[in-house]
């Protein structure tokens, strides 16, 4: 053992035997659930495991802020010109980037995945049109190789490519984002003079970069990635005029090729990458995956169309920890008993944020029978929205959806794909209505209509 | 009609498994948030752990346990750093400074204080509980490669933090 390691390890024990007592079991036992912290919202962090966070937020680690700004889909707005009322100011607001490159024909060997960036379900437009982007503006991962393995759940197991499109003065930050700042040297790819970037750490990522009409380019790599096969995977970058609208993840989602997939990008100071930019852009609140916004810097998990509104859902990394809990404890391994059962629903009701006023999410777990999840409000409006299967085989599926603040959620309802009520229940305020802006309220159910309970204490629903 | 559930329902075996882990980790999670939040995050765990659908069918459950402590902490060290602003934490490491040992290097221990809490856990179960990665990559539910990336890069913070 090395000095330092002896000196960790009694600052460990100086730690470790500060403990108290062990809280009786009896004090345990008065706990009221119901009353726990509205940030253990467990089932929603289950909700939020997928394959693809896994693979990719391997690639780097922190947060990726990614919205389609424009319906256009040539088009991507940076952000709004001028920021609302009490949000964070913009400094590349009104800029726009002249194109999108990616890697439309994939790279041989490995799935790709191909991200959209559109708004989650109930944010409305203004919502997500603004959105304050710091030194750094929005950047569009469109390819990503995934090796998937849903045995696989630790997070940086799985490595990746992917293409970055930003600002050209972004492409410093960005690029320190990814690699750490590492050691550069030049090199030609396809008549383009870009730069190579090695990683500062065996944790961080190699990068090349170059600036091509107007827009930065980054192909970044995980550790294991070769320069040599980050340098073959430039080549092939092109523009990629539009964006495809991906269909709803399948029930079969390993088999369909599209899987759940989360990009993270923190931004950096270029002259010290251990720092994030310090430029009173909140990132640490915006980027935390708590938060309301923090939807609409997810990934895409599936998308649809709510009457005539465009929706996707998302999947949202924690940017912290880089961890992505399945129910109660955090990291289950996929062969171990999950919390999703097959008879059992969670409607949880989200807290509203000061970075989203407008909003609230209400998010939950579902049977597998479960097609749609319909949220009935107090002015009488609904809001639908079909679960997903996360894609790791789980016995359940997942829901999210937003809310407007000043509604009350007051009855959800469940129905398979041919429509048929599965579930029905009407909440009151104990259940989880419109939370009181400090906390939000959740209820677990194991019934649903017709059925047997698996467990006796809870009555079978008289649907 | 809806309903809320309440706990007052543990079973005799459900505290037989708390009695006996109660006190490793009750010592885990003071490792990793400290002594002030290591009751709530232990009874937090506790509370979701066995009110959990899964639980019943849960063969490990010192892993579980020890897993639902870890996010339990996750969560604690989130809302405290939103909570508590420099100036309070300057305050409160002042104030507990006296207790400290003084063998312990106070710039180790700033460094271990700044670690990330998965780090910080992998650290106490690295050096405290003397376990190797395979052992906390079964426990946390992590691979072991996680864990060696963890203390290689909490090695390298320390190092860096210990040289700046």
């Amino acid at each position: 053992m090395t000095e330092i390691e002896t000196d960790i390890r009694k600052a460990v024990i100086e730690r470790v035997d500060r403990a108290p007592m062990a809280p009786s079991l009896e004090s345990i036992d008065v706990l009221d659930r119901a009353s726990l912290p509205v940030a253990h919202r467990q089932p929603r962090r289950g909700l939020l495991v997928g394959a693809g966070m896994v693979a990719l937020l391997a690639l780097v680690a922190g947060v990726l802020v990614t919205v389609r700004l424009s319906q256009d889909d040539s088009q991507v707005s940076v952000g709004t010109t001028l920021a609302p009322q009490g949000k964070p100011a913009t400094p590349l607001a009104g800029r726009s980037l002249p194109a999108r490159y990616g890697l439309p024909n994939g790279v041989a060997g490995y799935h790709f995945f191909t991200m959209e960036l559109d708004r989650p379900v109930g944010l409305a437009a203004d919502d997500v049109t603004y959105l304050p982007t710091g030194p750094l503006g929005p950047m569009y991962a469109q390819n990503f190789r995934i090796d998937y393995d849903p045995s696989a759940f630790g997070l940086p197991d799985v490595d990746g490519i992917a293409v970055l499109t930003v600002l050209p003065e972004e492409r410093e930050s960005v690029t320190a984002a990814a690699t750490g700042a590492g050691p550069t040297r030049t090199a030609t790819v396809e008549g383009h003079d870009v730069t190579v970037t090695d990683q500062w750490s065996s944790t961080d990522n190699r990068a090349v970069s170059w600036v091509q009409d107007g827009a930065a380019i980054i192909v970044t790599g995980s550790p294991s990635v070769t320069e040599e096969q980050l340098l073959a995977a430039a080549a092939e970058v092109k523009p990629i005029p539009s964006i495809p609208r991906l269909p709803p993840v399948a029930a079969d989602a390993k088999g369909s090729g599209v899987l759940p997939a989360s990009y993270s990008l923190t931004p950096r100071r270029t002259d010290d990458p251990k720092y994030l930019s310090i430029d009173g852009t909140p990132w640490d609140e915006l980027t935390s995956w708590d938060d309301a916004l923090a939807p609409a810097m997810g990934k895409l998990l599936a998308s649809g169309r709510d009457g005539s509104d465009h929706y996707t859902l998302r999947i949202i990394s924690d940017p912290m920890t880089g961890e992505f809990p399945l129910g109660a404890p955090a990291g289950v391994k996929s062969e171990e008993p999950i919390p999703f059962g097959p008879v059992w629903i969670s409607v949880f009701v989200g807290r509203s944020s000061p970075l989203l006023p407008n909003r609230y999410d209400v998010t939950g777990s579902t049977p597998v029978e479960m097609a749609t999840v319909e949220v009935t409000l107090d002015d009488g409006t609904t809001l639908v929205t079909p679960t997903y299967d996360a894609g790791l085989g789980w016995p359940g599926r997942s829901y999210t959806l937003f809310v407007a603040d000043g509604r009350k959620v007051v009855h959800v309802n469940g129905r398979s794909s041919d429509g048929t009520l599965l579930y029905t229940r009407d909440l009151d305020r104990g259940d989880g209505s419109h939370p009181d802006g400090t906390g939000g309220l959740s209820l677990d159910d194991f019934s649903v209509c017709g059925q047997e309970e698996p467990q006796p204490q809870f009555p079978t629903l008289d649907c | 009609m809806s309903r809320r559930h309440l706990i007052g329902v543990i079973s005799e075996a459900d505290g037989e498994v708390y009695g006996k882990y109660a006190d490793e980790l009750m010592r885990f999670a003071t490792g990793v948030v400290g002594p002030d939040d290591a009751a709530d995050a232990v009874s937090t765990a506790v509370v979701r752990t066995f009110t959990s659908p899964s639980w019943r069918s849960v063969t490990n459950h010192r892993a579980y346990l020890y897993r639902a402590v870890l996010n339990e902490c996750r969560q604690l060290e989130r809302s405290r750093r939103r909570r508590v602003g420099r100036e309070e934490r300057d305050a409160r490491a002042r104030v507990v400074t006296d207790f400290y040992d003084p063998e312990v290097r106070p710039d180790v221990r700033a460094a271990v204080d700044a670690l990330d809490v998965r780090a910080r856990a992998v650290f106490v179960l690295t050096y405290w509980a003397d376990l190797p990665p395979e052992e906390i990559a079964s426990l946390l539910g992590v691979s072991s490669r996680t864990v060696r990336r963890d203390l290689d890069a909490g090695h390298r913070r320390l190092k860096r933090s210990l040289h700046d």
